[in-house]
């Protein structure tokens, strides 16, 4: 049994890892907030942006967009689906349960399926967060080098740079479609890693409202419906990419509050046994201690006896 | 003088909603004036400055991002990247993001990053331009 200034010191960093992972806790409770709070306020725009866009497209017979696909209305001068790239969504750092686990291994799920073969000059897997880069790293999975986004403090300007990016390089033909992995928040306790298609943009992801009487013709759009689309679909891109950053961030947060909370739990647990640990180590000494001395009294007074016997 | 609605979201936050006389905007050929009772209309707006006389009150300026407007069943919908009210505006940082942005320009440098440069360079000039509205009153 380890002695009573053992169990002391170990009782003692115990409690310094308590703080620590509550203190963790109560920091992602605040970055999950305040991150809800920006998603709440930008979510007006892009409603009414994805309703504009679906409008645009239903009501004007024979729109084409090269970010438009549909069987009955295909793309013009491109070709199936030869080129994917991936985007996917971690965190910068650990220490939240399987959150990252769930994601990446989503990710490897997708590439088999995909027959993703990695050609490291022309990597495009698009990885945002330090845990994802590393995790193919060491896989020796090359992803695009110069794509370096952090997972923290999702803003929508990092949003946007990541859609000119994406962008850019379908409107040069280097890739036909983006995927996009990331973690939904679905309502505040569960979260969900998806996969979602972010280009070409799929018809059945906008719904025909029509509630507005709209009834567009083609000479109501100034300078044309193209230019409109070609406008506003990297804005509605930016939206989508920055709702999932703020999900993936609000996950993560979830996952690490989850994890910290048992973590902290667990630590409560092992004081409470080494506490009792310690009271009975120490009791036992003061025991040990008293038979001593009880015993030594003892001995001195029978050696007492004994000397004045003879005298 | 009769109204019209109108409603500006930018992708920060919902903008302006309210009714409105007159509104100017910036269209790819040049400003654009609208008054109640305007004919149906989509167009893509360029960054610039968005100006707006409130029902009864005085001309308001807003220095907006790219986007597009919408006018239909009498309703003016107003949807870009970014706007900004002129005292939220600082100038200076506005006038050297603009020298920075030209500079940028002058560097060789690859067409995604052109574009970007170039989009910071117009967000800068309509930033700077909306906060000078302020200066004139």
């Amino acid at each position: 049994m380890a002695n009573a200034g053992e169990i002391k010191n170990r009782i003692k960093s115990i409690q310094d890892i308590r703080k620590i992972t509550n203190a963790m806790y109560l920091i992602s409770t605040t970055k999950l907030r305040r991150a809800k709070l920006e998603l709440d306020k930008t979510r007006p725009y892009f409603l009414t942006l994805k309703e504009e866009i679906g409008d645009i497209f239903f009501d004007v017979p024979g729109v084409r967009s090269k970010y438009f696909w549909s069987e009955e209305r295909p793309i013009p001068n491109r070709r199936r689906v030869k080129r994917s790239a991936c985007l996917v969504i971690t965190s910068d750092k650990g220490l939240a349960g399987a959150y990252n686990h769930n994601v990446l291994k989503l990710a490897m799920d997708y590439m088999e399926a995909q027959d993703y073969m990695p050609q490291a000059e022309k990597a495009m897997l698009f990885v945002v967060g330090e845990y994802g880069r590393q995790f193919f790293r060491q896989k020796k999975i090359p992803v695009a080098k110069s794509f370096l986004y952090t997972a923290q403090n999702p803003s929508i300007n990092r949003a946007r740079e990541i859609t000119n990016v994406i962008t850019s390089l379908y409107n040069r033909g280097d890739i036909d479609e983006v995927h996009m992995i990331y973690t939904d928040m679905q309502n505040g306790v569960t979260t969900e890693v998806r996969e979602q298609k972010l280009l070409p943009l799929d018809k059945d992801d906008f719904q025909q409202t029509s509630v507005k009487n709209t009834n567009y013709t083609e000479e109501d759009f100034v300078p044309s419906v193209k230019q409109i689309l070609d406008n506003l679909v990297p804005s509605y891109l930016t939206g989508f990419i920055f709702s999932a950053l703020v999900d993936s961030f609000c996950s993560e947060q979830n996952a690490r509050m989850l994890a910290m909370d048992s973590a902290g739990r667990n630590a409560e647990e092992m004081l409470h046994e080494l506490s009792m640990e310690y009271n009975r180590v120490r009791q036992a000494a003061i025991t040990q201690e008293i038979t001593e001395v009880a015993a030594g009294a003892k001995g001195q007074k029978r050696a007492e006896i004994a000397r004045q016997k003879e005298a | 003088m009769s109204s019209f609605k109108l409603r500006i979201l930018s992708a920060e936050r919902p903008f302006f909603e309210g009714e409105c006389e007159s509104l100017t905007v910036q269209l790819s050929d040049g400003e654009f004036g609208i008054l109640a009772g305007h004919q149906k209309m989509v167009a893509a707006l360029v960054p610039g400055v968005i100006r707006f006389k409130k029902l009864g009150a005085e001309e308001e300026v807003a220095a907006a991002g790219g986007g597009m407007i919408r006018i239909a069943d009498g309703e003016v919908l107003i949807l870009v990247d970014s706007a900004e009210h002129p005292e939220e505006i600082d100038e200076k940082r506005a006038q050297r993001a603009l020298e920075e942005a030209k500079e940028a320009l002058l560097q060789k440098q690859s067409l995604t990053e052109h574009r970007i440069v170039q989009a910071d360079l117009a967000r800068a000039a309509s930033r700077l331009r909306a906060s000078r509205y302020n200066y004139g009153k």
